[in-house]
């Protein structure tokens, strides 16, 4: 059970660490310090994947730490396994997985485009024709 | 044996939500096929902004409807998931696709990105359209099953009329789509859009026919119910009805005329579908009775039906009205 300890762990750890950063940046504010202090700021940038790694790893710990039971205590994997055919299984995974990957590097390079750009004054609001445009009443 | 009453409710929720599910994101799925094949980009901007605030709503229904049917009719879910896998797998990942490339278009730094983007829009909604038309297909044609489990080999939906059914459904789709645009648009976009409606309009209605005809020939029961006085006339009228109410829509000064008349036809089909199937939800012979769950069950999912539908709907009504004014595509600069 391996991957359950870790993976609680990790979820774990991570959620306090996240409950920190928040607690963290109250003090800051309330110091005046949030927007300048650069400790501070390079620590946001190190948590960023941090709700990403949470959420899988909470992942694995439900669909691991479950295990051998698809609903806990009355129906064991074996016995809910389907009739869909082996070939149909194999492939569909490849797929989702191929899926994931793409969407996911597609999400990061539009994220990270986002990013690249840093905020300046007078940055432009929305245009006043905005609502013609998306029919907005 | 008959149907009791708790069970034709819950067969009654269930086929509203999926009847919701074809007639809301129908209509976007419809946009999204039309927008991969509008070639000016100001049109293809205008045309995603119209679905953009409403599209995921939409959905919302088809999750309704796949946990309604796992918790209502245990049994029939069990049957249809495994024989339909593949084409449920190739929906979701077209509807994953589809909602990437809607949602990030504008995010496109060059033109012939955007394109490639448009052009995973188009794909995605077709396989879409065409997926859960072929689901329906296969469901009508019939599941091979024994003792709750299914029996087939996987490919029951790789045939003609599943395949056809895709087919009329897609099709319908654009026409609703094209419906959509006309009601939301102006100008030039808006005429292109009634062109493109009126041709769907008669594509999509005899392709139907052509369904109906086929449909017949699949089993006795389904020739037998279309044949009735008390079913095949009055659908035959309101068919006739839908169709004025369509073409006299485009002089009304309501420009969703013409929406509601094409949703009228769909609902007309879908209606249809169930006369021909009941008192049966897996043909040719598990019945809804037969697949339900415990009472409890029933019970329970029934109350939170009647707790999440009319919330859901009056969301779906609210971005709806937010959103109801005319799409107007900025002048050339």
């Amino acid at each position: 059970m391996a991957p359950v300890f870790f993976a609680f762990r990790l979820m774990v750890g991570l959620g306090l660490l996240m409950l920190g950063q928040g607690v963290a940046s109250l003090l800051l504010r309330w110091r005046k310090r949030l927007y300048i202090s650069r400790r501070w700021l390079w620590a946001c940038v190190l948590m960023t994947p941090a709700g990403f790694l949470a959420m899988l790893s909470g992942w694995t710990v439900t669909e691991v730490g479950r295990q051998p039971f698809t609903v806990y205590g009355l129906l064991r994997t074996a016995d809910s396994l389907s009739s869909v055919s082996r070939a149909q299984v194999v492939g569909s995974t490849w797929l989702i997985l191929g899926f994931y990957l793409l969407v996911f590097a597609i999400g990061l390079w539009v994220l990270l485009r986002l990013l690249r750009e840093p905020p300046h004054r007078g940055e432009a609001g929305p245009q006043p024709t905005l609502p013609d445009e998306t029919g907005g009443s | 044996m008959d149907t009791d009453i708790t069970t034709l409710l819950c067969a009654a929720a269930l086929a509203f939500s999926v009847m919701n599910y074809v007639l809301l994101d129908g209509t976007d799925l419809g946009v999204g096929v039309l927008l991969g094949l509008t070639r000016r980009s100001d049109h293809r901007r205008a045309m995603a902004v119209s679905i953009l605030p409403i599209w995921d709503a939409n959905e919302t229904w088809l999750v309704l409807g796949g946990g309604g049917l796992l918790a209502l009719f245990p049994l029939a879910y069990a049957i249809l998931l495994p024989a339909l896998y593949l084409p449920f797998i190739l929906m979701f990942l077209a509807l994953i696709l589809r909602a990437m490339a809607l949602e990030f278009r504008d995010h496109a730094p060059n033109e012939r990105l955007k394109r490639a983007v448009d052009g995973v829009l188009l794909g995605g909604s077709l396989l879409t359209g065409v997926a859960q038309g072929v689901v329906l297909g296969t469901l009508v044609q019939g599941v091979p099953n024994q003792g709750g489990q299914y029996t087939g080999n996987g490919w029951e939906w790789f045939g003609p009329f599943p395949l056809f059914c895709g087919l009329v459904l897609v099709c319908g789709y654009a026409w609703l789509g094209a419906c959509w645009l006309y009601w939301r648009t102006v100008d030039e976009l808006q005429q292109h859009a009634t062109r493109q409606a009126r041709v769907l309009a008669l594509v999509t209605v005899g392709l139907l026919i052509v369904l109906v005809v086929w449909t017949t020939t699949l089993h006795g029961q389904y020739a037998r119910r279309f044949a009735s006085p008390m079913i095949g006339l009055p659908a035959g009228l309101a068919l006739v009805g839908l169709l004025a109410g369509f073409i006299w829509g485009f002089r009304s000064r309501f420009h969703g005329m013409p929406l509601f008349a094409a949703l009228g036809v769909f609902v007309l089909a879908f209606g249809l579908m169930l006369a021909a199937l009941y008192p049966l939800i897996i043909p040719p012979e598990l019945t809804l009775q037969a697949a339900t769950s415990s009472a409890h069950s029933q019970i329970f999912m029934l109350v939170g039906f009647a707790v999440l539908v009319p919330v859901t709907l009056v969301y779906n009504t609210y971005g709806f009205r937010v959103f109801s004014g005319k799409i107007r595509v900025p002048p050339h600069h």
